[in-house]
């Protein structure tokens, strides 16, 4: 019997790749991606001349820089991003009916069935794929083959950028055994920790720890983890779009800078609030635990959360819960605010209650009137007029855009 | 280095076989050749579609947008440092 097929595709620095093609003076050169292309916000993505550098997403632009001083920052357009994805997923979505969309540059498709239609191995398929990807936008990818997604996963990030490796099921227990127990995909630096703390480092010590040891530490996980560790994983590739409902919704935002302004403060949290709730109304959610999230100008902060007595898809109420949590946790402000973040979770989808309070009645339906303007004229063409405080970059919810609802 | 400009302009293009394809723009009274189109994309803006396209004239990258509905286009932005 013929072994499972799957391939995972990964767009090679996606975001980055993607400004080097839209502008070609950007190619060939260490770029950043990051909010705005000014100092204050965090790289997104980086080509692979920044990577050269030591640069790494996550990191601020500053320290960026100081790695590489003329590494260039680029603004990063998210909706150009989600877009350009959406239009490779429809093209990858022809080589198989079977295609799950991991992130907003990253795919499994099972291919057992269809890539005998591409030519005699699953190679020349997957050849087709970056040929495509290639002549439509000028990008690269890299191609894991395996005989599961955990194995095709590990397949891809084998050769970055624009690799092809397929790992055979008879050559997985000699990929693993040396493989360090972190380049399995669910494996983050905590569990690192712990599996090393019982002297596991690599894939095949992981694969051959016995099974009640690892579920004593680590409970129902632990038998999982074992079959991690041999290259064993019988989970389907779901199709597009089959994603479970977002369990929340949040957006953040770095001020332009550090500031005490209190009126700046409240616009940016009552724009945050209303961003949050435009987009549980448009999934047809409500939450009922507000987060707030601050960051003072060196880094520190707190986040800290409330929960509503009802659920609710309400900026005004959004604003204020955060509002309240901004006044209990930091009053007096200890020093100048750098980012908010407002989030809201516990969310439950299509249940609706009404209330039977006059004003959250009328409140409701001014959020359904000023829906409909922005449904006709685009996002935040009327705003409360205590939200004129900076816009917000419409740059979350990626996932969901591309798989077609918001996450 | 990008500049925002969101302003009208003229554009001459060719509609092939569903591609969109400007030949050149008159923005400010200046006429620009289009080089290449290095990008395309879309966006929504409420109920209308926008087509983007990243455009060269050999010195300078251009983005231009066409709003599908109202059938106008207009200059997005200017990056100086763009160029083939």
């Amino acid at each position: 019997m013929s072994e499972w097929v799957v391939f995972h595709v990964d767009m090679n620095a996606f975001f980055a790749s993607v400004e080097q093609q839209f502008n070609p003076a950007l190619r060939g050169r260490p770029i950043v991606v990051c909010g705005n292309a000014k100092k204050r916000t965090v790289v997104a993505a980086c080509s692979y001349e920044a990577k050269a550098y030591g640069i790494k997403n996550g990191m601020s632009v500053f320290e960026a820089q100081a790695l590489c001083p003329h590494v260039l920052p680029v603004g990063g357009n998210p909706e150009k991003y989600v877009d350009i994805s959406r239009r490779i997923f429809a093209v990858l979505a022809r080589f198989s009916p079977e295609m799950e969309i991991f992130s907003i540059d990253e795919a499994f498709l099972e291919m057992t069935g269809t890539h005998r239609f591409f030519g005699a191995q699953p190679e020349d398929a997957a050849r087709r794929m970056k040929e495509r990807i290639r002549q439509g936008w000028g990008l690269t990818c890299s191609v894991g083959i395996g005989p599961n997604r955990l194995i095709a996963k590990l397949a891809s990030g084998l050769k970055k950028p624009d690799g092809l490796v397929r790992v055979r099921l008879a050559q997985v227990p000699a990929l693993l055994e040396d493989l360090p127990v972190e380049e399995l995909c669910g494996v983050g630096p905590n569990l690192k920790q712990y599996l090393n703390e019982l002297g596991i480092l690599t894939c095949g010590q992981l694969g051959r720890a016995p099974e009640e040891a690892l579920v004593e530490r680590f409970g129902v996980i632990g038998r999982a983890l074992k079959r991690m560790g041999q290259g064993l994983d019988d989970s389907p590739v779901g199709p597009a779009g089959a994603a479970s409902p977002a369990k929340s919704m949040g957006h953040a935002y770095t001020l332009p800078r550090d500031t005490w302004d209190g009126g700046e403060i409240r616009g940016t949290l009552l724009r945050l609030a209303e961003q949050v709730a435009r987009r549980l109304r448009i999934a047809g959610g409500q939450g009922r635990t507000v987060h707030l999230a601050v960051r003072y100008g060196d880094f520190s902060g707190f986040s800290h959360q409330r929960t509503l007595a009802y659920p609710t898809d309400a900026g005004w109420l959004i604003y204020r819960t955060a509002l309240g949590l901004l006044e209990q946790h930091a009053t007096p402000l200890p020093q100048r605010v750098r980012l908010l973040g407002v989030s809201v979770g516990g969310l439950l989808h299509g249940a609706r209650q009404m209330s039977f309070l006059e004003e959250e009645r009328r409140l409701a339906l001014l959020d359904r009137c000023m829906d409909r303007v922005s449904d006709r004229f685009g996002e935040f063409t009327v705003v409360r007029a205590g939200a004129l405080a900076p816009l917000v970059p419409k740059s979350h919810g990626f996932l969901g855009k591309i798989r077609g609802h918001n996450t | 280095m990008e500049t925002q400009v969101e302003e009208p302009v003229q554009v001459g293009v060719v509609f092939d076989r569903g591609v969109v394809s400007p030949r050149w723009f008159i923005w400010n009274g200046r006429r620009y050749a289009v080089t290449r189109v290095t990008m395309r994309w879309q966006t929504q803006e409420g109920e209308a579609p926008i087509l983007h396209l990243g455009v060269s004239d050999g010195a300078n990258l251009f983005e231009l947008a066409f709003n599908q509905k109202t059938l106008a286009w207009k200059l997005a932005s200017v990056e100086a440092e763009g160029c083939e």
